[in-house]
């Protein structure tokens, strides 16, 4: 394996991008050194910077040829620290890989390259009446090529389904530098799901260059609904009646009073009841008479479970204001303290009120500012905690604290991460959420695609639960 | 062969749920997965070729085999969750049952694959048939969150879990 700033390697990949394609200077690595979580910091050892698939492709090989690890990154918005490299591994950045081929309106198809902005593809896709369904609080950001990694979510999936239930095909370029086509565009699926499998490998696989999803009809009408609750067990209540009534609403979001405030307060103040203990916000789509139908019983359910505040969006305008605030939510957490830990964590939809009230006491005992904002209608909690990290030991509260947040989850039936990915932050977790097995079947399956595990290093899965890796035979 | 193929997992999961066939392939019907992950032990460490199958009335098994590993007997609905909509079952199950159950909480399973009413829910996921239902709800992989899955040689391991968002591993 030879270092990233071998000056042997770094003459090849200037013929490949350029003097002016990467960066080794330390100032210029250190804008890298974390994603949209800052409890991990790492600078890269190298940063490479293609402008097209081509460049890409011949970049890996000349990695492969030089054993060089490498991680793949788009957007940096990522919460799990997994776009980091360290200083054994070269960091392609994908962001210049921004061109969307070819949108196919009558077949709702779209193909883009992995730098594509998420809000970029459903900007294009609007004329024809379209547009990208998965949405990400940070779409106005983050990449389609990051959201296939992640296996990404966002509150309309809740009706629509998350990143991998809308992509249908990839072309990729594999660690070992081979280009594979993973699914079709237009066919039905058969033989092993490779595309599914590929959405949400975190990297871990090769690097997506073309990535056909599925475009969504926009919905003819849509109603924006706002609650306010006198506690938290009673809006989570109110979550399950709605569910349970038979109702998919496109969203359903909740805000406890800390969110909501710091939202109030924030240049995003979007209207929400600064008194409630638990804001509810609701969106049901669809044909103008479901509509009218699923959003009178929703205001039925939101009073019969307590509500003190129901008030319905009156305009596109103040619906796009109510839900600015909510997908700018951790914007306006940065009044709360210099950073910001967001979690991500999964319960089963019953047990909401039960993790929110052991999420408050653990709040207490660690001292700590907690405010939740989260996918209510499929139980993705986002707990997050504001911190100043110059204080002394109070990272390590932050970590501890996470951890019994998601210690609880687990205890409940849930998982560690719903749409955030593993990454580094989560791997210590993964031996509590799965066996030896199941880990070795993981490890078995990433080896066929990155047989010298050179593809986003030590993130996903524990090292040690890879036997062969351990015993020195891939390295 | 095929008669010592019989002892063998006979040996491992009981008699009742072992025989053979006119056309010599050994069937086996285990009846838990304890006898199921019994049985992928003797295949794995024999080096037979096992294939699995449900009621048998959708896909022929037309490949070189050894075990025929029926689950039809193995076919005990689980867990049910109205509240978080969620059913857990052996892979056994029919889709019948799946239906039934699910109506009596007033839900329904949005799959609609070919074929018989008594087939396998672990058919319909092993080889992805989905209906007409597909165009509007997706397909089979849509609305599966977790399985448990035997290997060979008997590993046994898990993937996903029971809440609807899930991106662990």
């Amino acid at each position: 394996m030879s270092r990233p700033h071998s000056p042997d390697f770094l003459r090849e990949l200037a013929e490949i991008v350029g003097t002016a394609g990467y960066r080794v200077r330390e100032t210029e690595r250190a804008a890298y050194r974390s994603d949209g979580l800052p409890t991990h910091r790492v600078p890269p050892a190298l940063v490479i910077l293609p402008d097209t698939q081509a460049q890409v492709v011949a970049i890996v090989r000349l990695l492969h040829k030089y054993r060089i690890p490498f991680v793949a990154r788009g957007a940096g918005t990522g919460l799990s620290g997994g776009a980091l490299a360290d200083d054994t591994a070269a960091l392609i950045v994908l962001t210049r890989l921004n061109r969307i081929l070819a949108i196919d309106a009558d077949n709702r198809r779209a193909q883009v390259e992995p730098g594509v902005v998420n809000q970029a593809l459903s900007d294009a896709a609007a004329p024809f009446g379209l547009h990208f369904a998965p949405d990400p609080s940070s779409q106005v950001a983050c990449t389609i090529g990051g959201n296939v990694a992640e296996n990404a979510g966002g509150p309309h999936c809740l009706k629509y389904g998350v990143t991998a239930n809308h992509v249908v095909a990839i072309d990729a370029v594999l660690a070992t530098g081979e280009l594979v086509t993973l699914g079709s565009a237009q066919g039905e699926r058969w033989g092993p799901d490779l595309v599914g499998l590929f959405t949400g490998s975190e990297g871990t696989f090769g690097i997506a260059l073309a990535i056909t999803v599925r475009l969504t009809p926009l919905p003819e009408q849509v109603v924006t609904l706002l609650a306010g609750f006198p506690s938290i067990r009673a809006g989570g209540e109110a979550v399950s009646a709605i569910i349970a009534s038979g109702i998919v609403p496109a969203a359903l979001e909740m805000m406890d009073q800390a969110c909501v405030r710091v939202v109030e307060a924030s240049i995003y103040a979007a209207g929400y009841p600064t008194d409630a203990a638990a804001v509810l916000l609701c969106e049901v789509d669809g044909s103008a008479a479901s509509v009218a139908e699923e959003a009178a019983a929703v205001e039925r359910l939101f009073g019969e479970h307590g509500a003190a505040v129901i008030h319905r969006a009156e305009s596109d305008s103040e619906r796009a204001r109510l839900w600015k605030g909510r997908k700018r939510a951790f914007g306006a957490m940065g009044r709360l303290g210099r950073d910001l830990a967001v979690q991500d964590a999964v319960v089963p939809r019953s047990a909401l009120p039960d993790i929110l009230e052991r999420i408050a006491e653990i709040r207490e005992r660690y001292a700590l500012v907690i405010s939740n904002v989260f996918h209510a209608g499929d139980g993705n909690l986002h707990p997050n905690i504001s911190f100043d990290s110059r204080e002394p030991g109070v990272l390590e509260r932050v970590r501890q604290a996470s951890a019994e947040i998601m210690s609880a989850c687990l205890t409940l039936g849930g998982t560690i991460t719903g749409e955030h990915g593993v990454g580094l932050d989560k791997i210590a977790w993964m031996d509590e959420l799965f066996d030896g097995p199941s880990l070795q079947a993981m490890c078995d399956v990433r080896n066929v695609f990155d047989p010298e595990h050179r593809a986003n290093p030590n993130k996903v899965i524990p090292v040690h639960a890879c036997r062969e890796w351990t015993a020195g035979g891939a390295r | 062969m095929s008669f010592h193929t019989a002892r063998l997992l006979r040996d491992a999961i009981g008699v009742e749920g072992v025989y053979r066939t006119a056309d010599c392939t050994v069937h086996a019907v285990p009846a838990d997965r304890e006898a199921l992950v019994g049985a992928m032990r003797v295949a794995g460490s024999h080096g037979f070729f096992a294939a699995s199958s449900g009621s048998g009335s959708w896909q022929v098994l037309d490949g070189p085999q050894d075990i025929e590993l029926s689950l039809r007997a193995m076919n005990r609905v689980i867990d049910v969750r109205p509240a978080d909509m969620v059913m857990t079952v052996e892979a056994g199950a029919t889709i019948e049952t799946l239906r039934r159950v699910a109506l009596d909480h007033d839900t329904w399973l949005a799959l609609d694959p070919p074929g018989n009413p008594g087939r396998t829910i672990g058919s319909v996921l092993a080889t992805a048939t989905s209906g007409p239902l597909r165009h509007g709800f997706g397909g089979v992989r849509e609305q599966v969150l977790g399985l448990t899955a035997v290997t060979v040689p008997a590993r046994v391991m898990h993937a996903g879990g029971t809440t609807v968002k899930n991106v662990a591993g």
